[in-house]
């Protein structure tokens, strides 16, 4: 049974955009981890960057494969063939990794959204869905431990790495918000049964789960309201990295996209 | 007393028994012992940063997916590999941080082909296939060493060199039977790569500075011509059969014995490299020495007396 098969125009529609913007998400994650293979302050986190960074891009190819039997794009052409404009990732996720404060930060962060984004996806009434949302979960419990064990490393290793954590805070904590940003079909997903609530109803759940997690480390929730939200990736307004990122990574492919590689 | 020693050191090793990193040795056994563990060691976390450019810029997610995957197993194979030299050499108080203190400092060996850029998106396979399969031959080689807890992670290092070689080689079959600019870049590479391939196995045996006793005391078990015949018998017929140009028009068979003649593969370039010449050897030293700096207050944030596990 080919997926989305009882869904109507607009059900499929709102599928596909949702299942991309989680795809964008985990593509640019994950590349910007991989950035860090042989850089990374340890040997022992080359390695478990590397781990990382495959586990998000192969989350990212299983999104993209459902959506190829949506819309008949490949998956190569869905990650290497569309121009920024298209691309529905959070502007968070894009941004250069600067510091491995900043690398902690984000990844558990995200990690903690991601959490909750694929706890909803259990509930689906699409079997495909709930059964990768079960195994990216499984792979997900890691990046989470990891995660947890860095920033309490980094929270009480001293001065400086306290200055570099709170400040990663303050800025990670507002990119976050945009994983949850409200999005005109989110309503479509939840009638026709794809997802048992609106995505962005968890950001208070999310916004409560990470206050808890930096009180417990001894740092600042900052001041959400006091800041202007920067530009929206899910409606394709993204900042000069990404436009970076995708050139470099359609470098090669790009020469020839319907070549084999 | 140290005469008796050795000797039955000796006639441990010319039974066959191995050696355990607990058990007495010679100091000289110990240092070369070292000085090829740390050099290989070296090699892996040098020999990373070629294919490690190449990890953005993969054209198709299976294929970023696998160079990451090779990636990481080199970096892993380094971080195994120091770990036992560290055990070998903790009488002369050698540390992982001494180690790579001094490979960053451009003091300490790390394998000649690592000194070479990898301008195209070929090379990761040309590297991929037969650089991991002339690395593949000489630990091959090795898995016989003398030194056991060498000879242990060796075995684990062969069996995943092998998955690369895999990796490799099907990047090179899929551009060679791709388009005329894929097969042009392959050709590209492989002429790039194949002087660089003859150096990797070393000198010819008679200006190799390995002593007798290396192979006495079975630190090494094959000559560097030894590997590299084997190398040629393995390869050069796979080469051909993919239709690529080999740039040597003095390479033959020899029929009698099946050894590969080749033309001087131009010795002097590889002694100028092997004493820090290579084109890319300080760039790749210079990004390598930047990041440890950048990142020194992590591991001080880490060693620090507050940071708990």
């Amino acid at each position: 049974m080919p997926i989305g098969h009882e869904l109507t125009g607009e059900g499929r529609a709102a599928f596909g955009e949702y299942l991309l913007l989680m795809a964008d998400d985990e593509l640019v994650l994950g590349h910007r981890d991989s950035e860090w293979c042989a850089f990374a302050p340890l040997i022992e986190e080359d390695v478990a960057f590397a781990s990382i960074a495959q586990d998000e891009i192969s989350h990212a190819a299983l999104f993209y494969e459902l959506i190829e039997s949506l819309r008949g794009l490949s998956r190569d052409q869905l990650a290497f063939g569309r121009p920024d404009t298209e691309m529905r990732n959070v502007t968070l996720v894009e941004q250069e990794n600067s510091d491995w404060a900043f690398t902690v930060v984000r990844h558990y962060l995200y990690d903690l959204a991601d959490d909750l984004r694929t706890e909803q996806l259990l509930h689906s009434g699409e079997p495909l869905l709930r059964s990768i949302a079960e195994r990216i979960r499984r792979e997900e419990r890691y990046h989470l431990e990891h995660g947890a064990m860095w920033l309490h490393r980094l929270a009480h290793g001293g001065a400086e790495a306290r200055r570099r954590t709170q400040h990663a805070v303050d800025r990670v904590l507002l990119g976050c918000r945009g994983i949850f940003h409200p999005l005109a079909w989110e309503q479509v997903l939840v009638k026709e049964g794809l997802l048992p609530d609106r995505p962005s109803r968890l950001l208070p759940t999310f916004l409560s789960r990470a206050g808890a997690v930096l009180l417990e480390n001894g740092l600042q929730m900052p001041q959400m309201a006091a800041v202007a939200a920067g530009p929206c990736g899910r409606v394709g307004h993204h900042g000069p990295e990404l436009g970076r990122l995708l050139e470099t990574m359609g470098e090669v492919w790009r020469t020839d996209p319907v070549a084999n590689w | 007393m140290s005469e008796e020693r050795l000797h039955a050191f000796e006639a441990r090793i010319a039974g066959g028994e191995l050696i355990e990193a607990g058990d007495w040795m010679p100091d000289e056994y110990r240092r070369q012992c070292l000085r090829l563990i740390v050099t290989h060691a070296n090699s892996e976390l040098m020999g990373a940063l070629p294919e490690r450019e190449w990890i953005p810029r993969a054209p198709g997610l299976q294929r970023k997916l696998s160079v990451l995957s090779k990636v990481q197993d080199e970096i892993g194979h380094a971080q195994m590999i120091y770990r036992v030299a560290e055990d070998l050499g903790r009488p002369m108080g050698v540390t992982r941080e001494l180690m790579l203190d001094e490979l960053i400092a451009g003091k300490a060996k790390f394998h000649n082909v690592f000194s070479y850029p990898a301008p195209t998106w070929a090379d990761v396979g040309v590297i991929a296939w037969l650089v991991d399969g002339a690395a593949l031959e000489t630990q091959g080689a090795l898995l016989k060493t003398s030194y056991a807890p060498y000879a242990r992670i060796l075995r684990r290092i062969c069996a995943e060199e092998a998955i690369h070689l895999k990796h490799g080689e099907d990047i090179v079959l899929t551009l060679a039977a791709g388009t005329r600019a894929q097969r042009d870049m392959l050709q590209g590479a492989l002429t790039r790569w194949w002087q660089p391939l003859l150096h990797f196995f070393g000198p010819p045996d008679e200006q190799s500075p390995n002593s007798e006793r290396t192979f006495r005391w079975r630190i090494r078990l094959m000559t560097n011509e030894q590997l590299r015949q084997a190398f040629l018998r393995k390869y050069v017929p796979k080469v051909k059969a993919l239709g690529l140009l080999i740039p040597d028009p003095e390479l033959r068979q020899d029929p009698a014995t099946g050894d590969w003649l080749y033309g001087d593969p131009d010795w002097n370039e590889f002694w100028r490299i092997v004493k820090g010449g290579g084109a890319k050897t300080e760039d790749r030293l210079r990004l390598r020495r930047m990041t440890r700096d950048e990142q020194s207050w992590v591991r001080e944030a880490i060693a620090g007396p507050t940071s708990a596990a």
